[in-house]
């Protein structure tokens, strides 16, 4: 079976520009009495009671409310009017027109809790941002998996090279040194650590030999956060906790 | 401290939620404007339309119908300046802490400086808050007021929880004790009130957000129940839990 490739997120749908259609339609109807009364209030030498003014009132906030509705549809950003379009190429992630290599790609995405979920991507070209999608579709977590299928077939390689050559490795707040990790104050010396477990919310566990918790890392907060294990394994090549 | 003197990237930002907002400056202001239209139209009501004088009198209003439209403007004016206030608000999450922006001033707090955090239920707003103490008379609140409060009090969790494993394993290697909610981390086990239960003898633990359950090895099940308090960093526990004894329903 081929993997599926292409991910495409809708913009403004046709039903969205007829309700705003709609609410312009409405809201300057509403208004046109409100202003007529006004603009006499103003003007003639014989001014209508401020009562029919004021009786007027809400209609004029349901006006305003219905126009600013409407021109919202205006204020979204690009992206959100003509949609979004991932291609994901051997080489290349390609987002619309743009193209960003798999080599400096950086993901982070969480999901919120709201009823319906909503997952927020976030893409950045090295420490770049690039790229903010939040949507509810099931799409999404498919379009995130690969996305971090693709990183970690690019960078996992590169990550172990650099590491074995003796550079420092940083995952946000998390640098892997040659003998320990540090992450804020908690420091995970490698020689110690002999088993590590990850939840599926991506809660990582380190235990020494004695079996002993030695710190907690939340992957999932961290940038390219969901390399940290197959790192781990690779650089410590031993196996992890069943869990 | 502003941004200008932290380290490392913004790597997610947090807004208030201005739809939120404008629902309830929209709710309100609406109410207001009712209000007054129905005031005015019974003080604008000629004596003469009504059948019953005495209804007339008992409803008729002595101020003019301006008054009120100054009180609602009053009134709309102050909502406008909340909004504008909290439409200023931003908090960007960084390596090291977080700057929370609003009402043109910048603060940086950085995860150590969180003295500890309390998650309870707003009854008026009818939601979660997460509290953040940042020292004795100081402390912050993240609720509903921002888009995506609850990805970002997961986010202040996660940091915290790392942060405080730290302190808990530094402190039992030292010899010490150390507490959180009504349950004591000891070199060799927990403690709760008169109960104690050593590591080695604990065969799995499980939450369920309410309570904890600890389960002992070869004992029928009895091991330690840990209800959920209401205490500062109480919700920390599961964290602390899941360093010393590992995911839960395992060990």
């Amino acid at each position: 079976m081929q993997a599926k490739n292409q991910f495409k997120f809708p913009g403004t749908t046709q039903n969205q520009i007829l309700t705003m259609a709609l609410l312009l339609t409405l809201g300057t109807f509403f208004m046109i009495p409100g202003v007529l009364l006004l603009a006499a209030r103003f003007t003639r030498d014989n001014p209508p009671d401020d009562a029919y003014l004021i009786q007027q009132l809400p209609l004029m906030i349901f006006a305003v409310i219905s126009i600013g509705f409407a021109l919202r549809f205006f204020l979204r950003p690009r992206w959100k009017k003509k949609g979004a379009e991932f291609v994901l190429r051997h080489n290349s992630l390609q987002i619309n027109e743009e193209k960003y290599s798999w080599e400096r790609l950086t993901l982070l995405s969480f999901v919120e809790l709201s009823q319906p979920p909503r997952t927020t991507l976030q893409l950045f070209e090295g420490e770049r941002g690039i790229f903010i999608l939040t949507r509810v579709e099931p799409l999404m977590s498919e379009l995130i998996q690969r996305l971090r299928e693709k990183i970690e077939e690019t960078q996992l390689p590169q990550l172990i090279e650099r590491w074995q050559q003796g550079e420092t490795l940083r995952f946000g707040n998390l640098t892997i040194h040659q003998t320990q990790l540090l992450q804020n104050d908690q420091v995970i010396l490698l020689d110690e650590a002999k088993s590590w477990s990850q939840d599926e919310d991506g809660t990582l566990s380190i235990r020494d030999r004695n079996g002993r918790g030695m710190g907690i890392i939340f992957t999932q907060w961290l940038p390219n956060g969901f390399l940290l294990l197959p790192l781990l394994d690779a650089i410590k090549g031993e196996s992890k906790d069943e869990s | 401290m502003n941004r200008k003197s932290v380290n490392g990237i913004a790597w997610y930002h947090f807004y208030t939620d201005t739809a939120l907002q404008w629902r309830r400056v929209g709710f309100l202001l609406t109410s207001v404007i009712f209000g007054v239209v129905f005031l005015v139209s019974f003080s604008s009501t000629p004596a003469s339309c009504c059948p019953y004088e005495s209804e007339t009198e008992a409803f008729s209003w002595t101020t003019t119908p301006w008054e009120f439209i100054l009180a609602s403007g009053a009134i709309a004016i102050y909502l406008g300046i909340r909004l504008l206030n909290a439409r200023a608000k931003r908090i960007d999450v960084y390596d090291d802490g977080f700057v929370i922006a609003a009402r043109g001033n910048q603060h940086f707090v950085r995860w150590q400086e969180i003295k500890g955090m309390k998650v309870f239920q707003s009854l008026l707003r009818q939601s979660f808050v997460y509290r953040l103490h940042l020292s004795q008379d100081q402390h912050f609140d993240i609720n509903n007021d921002i888009a995506q409060w609850m990805a970002l009090g997961a986010l202040i969790y996660a940091r915290m929880s790392e942060v405080l494993a730290r302190q808990l394993l530094d402190t039992l290697q030292s010899g010490a004790s150390y507490s959180v909610a009504d349950v004591t981390f000891l070199p060799d086990g927990l403690r709760q009130g008169e109960q104690f239960v050593s590591y080695d003898d604990i065969q799995s633990w499980q939450t369920d957000g309410s309570k904890v359950t600890i389960r002992c090895k070869g004992n029928a099940g009895v091991g330690m129940l840990v209800r959920h308090s209401r205490e500062t960093n109480a919700e920390f526990l599961t964290a602390l839990l899941y360093v010393m004894l590992g995911s839960p329903q395992t060990h």
